[in-house]
């Protein structure tokens, strides 16, 4: 099997002084791996110019990690293949939407990022996936995102290129946005709320009891504040909603507020006693009533829909991780 | 010179209430932006309405003294995101992932912290009639040094969440320390390790 090797892609300094992104890939065989090493420059030139990375760019290293597996592929479900981080997942099975990718191997990844930057510097770890499907998963727990290739489309068509790179990068920078600064997803993903679940662009009941002032309110504008110090836009669940141009339903505001910081109903969470109140209920992860108690900072953010900026909140989220941890 | 330092990087894996730092490691730069005190503590719990456990990383000094801690969500968020089905526009996702087992968290140096002490908080509600009444438990999850390699860890103190039975304190696995590295030329290959 031929050993890891390190390229650097871009060196901005010392890594124990800078954030460091590791791309890492998982069921290339050797043959495949230009695919990798394609992926990997990709993403190194275009998310260092998307906001915030571009601000930040200074102070990112990024180095890509070759390493060849046995098989081409990754484990699906029965269908199990022999790979350098062992990733599966199930992806196309009926009931599994949207699917997942993980690894019980999670220790070789750490350890094979390592041989580009030391385990304890800062940064986030990219595993490229050789699995044609698009997706992704991040988690701020491991630092680890992991994203395929977005070769085909949902019904199995194969996307053009111009699609296919704009939704691998997208959807990185996405997950990037979990696993850098643990953001939570801006639609409702239907997860069930538990208390000590924090994220900074998600506002809960539970810290409205303790403190009454929304967290991000330091980030507001004069103008988005009123004459009390608390937002003029507050977007609550039964308010005006619609689509424009091919995206999800977004809240209608006043044409005076529009684009403002203010709090929006409808983030991730679901309220435990509705949610055990109507289990089997289908998640509508734009305006599923069960969300109405959790708000999000703006109307649009990437953490919403893939292809809009991130939001304020959120952007300065991952660029002040960055800024902190670096020199 | 290089920089003093002053957080500390750990390795942590988290199973079944089950704590163990499985990589330590002193860094001159970290971010405090997602740190946070526990939400779940006997002041508070009373407060809330919905369920939740936490881990809680406290940082102590050799008489007991809590001089710092702070609560992470006892599960960790791994999310899963995928365009939505034809038809609709935007993304869909869930959460959660059973096999993720690792978490990594930086914390600060403390002055004077010489041991780092885990416990668990969890709020769960019992039906008492037509009412939930909540139920709060706090448990001893582990102990370890701060002492480096040849230094002496000092007598367990009586900690803030006692253990059922005498603990000792285990030591923290300390990764090798960094000898500094030349900067090296962006696109050239820096070497092969071991497969």
């Amino acid at each position: 099997m031929k050993a890891p090797e390190v390229r650097t892609l871009r060196r901005s300094g010392d890594p124990l002084d800078k954030f460091n992104m590791v791309i890492l890939g998982d069921g290339f065989q050797r043959r495949e791996l230009p695919v990798f090493e394609k992926h990997s420059r990709l993403l190194s030139i275009r998310l260092l110019k998307m906001k915030p990375f571009s601000g930040v760019a200074k102070r990112i290293n990024v180095y890509a990690i070759s390493t060849a597996s046995v098989d081409s592929g990754v484990t699906m479900v029965g269908a199990p293949k022999d790979t350098f981080y062992g990733v599966q997942g199930s992806w196309l099975g009926p009931g599994d939407y949207p699917g997942h990718f993980g690894t019980p191997h999670q220790d070789r990844i750490i350890d094979t990022a390592a041989l580009a930057a030391p385990e304890q510097a800062a940064g986030v770890r990219i595993v490229i996936v050789n699995y044609p499907a698009g997706g992704g998963r991040g988690s701020h727990a491991d630092r680890t995102v992991f994203v395929p290739l977005f070769m085909v489309d949902d019904t199995g068509l194969p996307a053009t290129s111009v699609e296919q790179k704009k939704d691998f990068v997208e959807f990185t920078a996405h997950e990037c946005g979990h696993a850098i600064a643990d953001l939570a997803e801006e639609y409702i993903s239907c997860n069930v709320h538990t208390v000590g679940e924090l994220h900074r662009n998600q506002q809960t009941p539970e810290e409205t009891a303790v403190n009454p002032v929304v967290k991000w309110r330091p980030l507001a504008r004069p103008p988005e504040l009123d004459s009390n110090g608390t937002f003029k836009v507050v977007h609550k669940q039964g308010d005006r909603m619609a689509s424009r141009n091919s995206e999800p339903p977004g809240p209608v505001v006043g044409r005076g507020v529009t684009g403002m910081l203010g709090l929006y109903w409808g983030c991730m969470d679901i309220d435990p006693l509705a949610a055990s109140a109507s289990a089997r209920a289908q998640c509508d992860p734009w305006e599923d009533p069960r969300g109405a108690p959790f708000y999000r900072p703006m109307a649009r953010c990437r953490m919403r829909f893939q292809t809009q900026p991130f939001c304020r909140v959120c952007a300065d989220g991952i660029q002040t991780i960055i800024q902190e941890a670096t020199q | 010179m290089p920089a003093a330092e002053v957080g500390l990087y750990l390795r942590l894996h988290v199973e079944k209430g089950r704590v163990s730092v499985t990589a330590a490691a002193p860094v001159r730069r970290w971010s405090p932006a997602l740190l946070h005190a526990p939400i779940l503590t006997p002041e508070t719990y009373a407060r809330f309405t919905s369920p939740g456990a936490e881990t809680v990383l406290s940082l102590i000094d050799e008489r007991g003294r809590v001089l710092k801690a702070f609560g992470f969500a006892e599960t960790p968020q791994v999310y899963f995101d995928r365009k939505a089905p034809e038809g609709y526009p935007g993304l869909v996702g869930s959460t959660g992932d059973p096999s993720q087992k690792i978490r990594e968290v930086y914390l600060p140096l403390a002055a004077g912290a010489s041991f780092l002490s885990c416990h668990r908080s969890e709020l769960t509600f019992i039906r008492e009639g037509l009412f939930q009444k909540p139920v709060f438990n706090q448990e001893h999850v582990a102990l370890y040094s701060m002492a480096r390699p040849g230094q002496a860890t000092p007598p367990v103190p009586t900690l803030a969440v006692p253990p059922d039975k005498p603990v000792r304190a285990a030591t923290l696995p300390w990764l090798p320390r960094e000898s500094p590295r030349p900067p090296r030329r962006p696109g050239r290959p820096r070497g092969k390790a071991q497969g």
